[in-house]
């Protein structure tokens, strides 16, 4: 379980109506320069991540797979060939004593095996999950954020942040109430 | 969002008509040139006039790859839904209306098949001399072989006139009725259109070595058609996409889902000409392996690692970046190398019959393809440019231009 650093501001978050909303919100404040920022919705809104910058902020979940997936290969490779090309050698219809085809599929699996654990365990790694307690929920309308509303939380890490500005600035994106969250 | 008509600009694509149309010019004149004077080097050299079918073959298999992947992909798309299939249906359905000229093209290679020029089985001696050729000769003969071509051919025909022609009454009266009309006919169309292409891909290629029988080998074949007319048509999409009305049409998104699709079609490929390899490594049987050691030996094996690297291995790595997928640029030219390669594999899968021991290399094997993939952007855009760029009275038109790209 990932201890998250306690500050004792979290952030500001600001609530809306409709995903419409929300989403224009999200790309003004990633042109605002605001990075450390998150959204809430009831269900997945891929467009939403795109604009928090989640794919150019070097997901790492990726490179987790990928790394996994070559790991993965090299093994399943290693394993067929060492086995029975190596260390016991093996004549099998006199054909070549590393015959690579037939390894091909043992090395397609491990690669797919490995590459689909590290990328579920590298997110509950990165994500922090599972978490019981996370500063959003000292917003009282928070609950909403499963039913029929919409948040965007600008974080106190964030280089930029200043919470008068921050506070300003989500005011003006026609948000229906904008709270400073507690840490 | 204002409805708009979506009508290309008249010089539209008139750039790549003009070189489709030099190509096409020069290619077939070099593949003609090949029947009065010898044009190859290295292995057995066959007559002039032999290498011209064999050539032409290889060649009209790329237009036939590119009108049959036009037509298989447009049927899956009017299935399937999707906003890629939206953005990219005119181009497909201009590359259906081009099945007639392929037809015409095809005269040749029955001319060819005839006079004894490309199929083994056409050859009485060699036929008496084995009896698994005597055996097969009640399916693998000239003119029941003809009647099977004339029937796929007229099938394809049909289909592709009434996929217009419903696409033309969708136009006139939007909404769902033409819409559903045309789902329906398409799931039909589609299930007889994998026999019929199956049957072509034995008939024509495979029939090629005719001792010989993969059962996996006509639906690699239906997937590189695929892949073939998936590449180009991305290549129109993002050529038009450099002035309105694609400009603002085609988002990343509808590029990520295409460039996502040609990752899937490349992986399919090769996940089946490799399950092809490994039963037939496998069982090491005399009778099969044979024609893996046709494509493997005497220099052809050097194609076939390029094919097994710059046709599968890089692109695959490439492709699985998001990035590369969703900016046009670097799809087009991810999609411009696979389209190579797909030719690429079709000489690797023909050629090698004719010079089993040692590689062979003719230009007009070079010269087929240019003259005929020039011969096909040409018409390509004659056709493309009759209709608006954009299927206007499909019902699902807006939802695949919202901004995001909608999976629909």
């Amino acid at each position: 379980m990932k201890q998250v650093k306690r500050y004792p501001i979290y952030g500001v978050m600001a609530e809306y109506d409709t995903p419409t909303q929300l989403s224009d919100a999200t790309k003004r404040a990633f042109d605002a320069g605001y990075r450390v920022m998150d959204a809430y919705t009831p269900y997945p809104i891929e467009e939403v991540s795109e604009m928090i910058g989640f794919h150019r902020k070097h997901n790492k979940v990726a490179l987790a797979t990928l790394i996994g997936g070559v790991i993965g290969g090299i093994g399943g490779y290693s394993l067929a060939s060492l086995a029975s090309s190596v260390w016991y050698p093996l004549n099998i219809a006199g054909r070549p004593f590393i015959p690579w085809p037939m390894y091909i599929p043992v090395t397609f699996e491990c690669t797919i095996l490995v590459a689909g654990l590290s990328c579920a365990i590298g997110m509950m790694m990165m994500n922090g999950l599972p978490q019981p307690y996370h500063p959003v929920f000292n917003v009282e309308s928070f609950s909403r954020s499963t039913n029929d509303r919409f948040f965007l939380c600008i974080e106190s890490r964030d280089p930029k942040y200043d919470e008068a500005a921050v506070t300003d600035f989500l005011g003006t994106t026609g948000a229906r109430e904008v709270v400073r969250v507690d840490g | 969002m204002a409805i708009a008509n979506y009508t290309l600009s008249p010089t539209a694509l008139d750039k790549q008509r003009k070189i489709g149309f030099i190509a096409a010019v020069i290619g077939f004149v070099l593949l003609l040139a090949a029947i009065v004077m010898p044009s190859g080097f290295g292995g057995t050299s066959v007559t002039p006039m032999s290498q011209f079918f064999h050539s032409y073959l290889l060649g009209f298999l790329v237009f036939f790859g590119l009108c049959m992947g036009s037509l298989g992909l447009l049927l899956l798309q009017y299935l399937t839904g999707g906003a890629w299939g939206i953005m990219a249906r005119r181009v497909f359905e201009a590359g259906t209306r081009l099945i007639p000229i392929a037809a015409i093209l095809f005269i040749p290679v029955i001319i060819g098949m005839f006079t004894n020029n490309i199929y083994l089985w056409t050859n009485a001696a060699a036929v008496k001399a084995s009896p698994v050729l005597t055996d097969k000769a009640g399916y693998l003969n000239p003119s029941f072989w003809t009647i099977r071509a004339v029937v796929f051919f007229a099938y394809f025909i049909v289909i592709a006139t009434v996929l217009n022609k419903y696409a033309r009454n969708l136009d006139a009266t939007p909404g769902f009725k033409w819409s559903r009309k045309i789902e329906n006919f398409s799931g039909g169309a589609l299930f007889f259109f994998f026999f019929a292409v199956s049957f072509a891909a034995v008939d024509w290629i495979m029939s090629l070595s005719p001792e010989w029988y993969s059962t996996v080998y006509a639906f690699f074949i239906i997937v590189g058609q695929g892949i073939l007319a998936l590449t180009f048509a991305i290549m129109v999409l993002v050529t038009l996409s450099r002035e309105e009305p694609m400009a603002s049409a085609l988002k990343p998104g509808h590029l990520h889902d295409l460039g996502k699709l040609l990752f899937a079609f490349n992986f399919l490929w090769g996940y089946l000409s490799f399950s092809q390899l490994i039963i037939i490594y496998a069982g090491n049987l005399p009778e099969e392996i044979v024609w893996y050691h046709h494509r493997i030996r005497g220099g052809w094996q050097y194609v076939a690692y390029v094919i097994i690297f710059v046709h599968f291995i890089i692109p695959f790595a490439i492709l699985l970046s998001r990035d590369i997928k969703r900016n046009g640029r670097r799809l087009i030219m991810m999609a411009g190398w696979l389209f190579i390669m797909r030719i690429v594999d079709l000489y690797w899968l023909v050629e090698p019959n004719w010079h089993q021991a040692q590689f062979f290399f003719s230009w007009a094997d070079i010269a087929a393809p240019l003259g005929f993939v020039g011969l096909y952007v040409y018409l390509f855009v004659g056709q493309y440019k009759k209709h608006a760029a954009l299927p206007t009275g499909e019902p699902e038109l807006q939802l695949a231009l919202h901004p995001k790209g909608a999976h629909g």
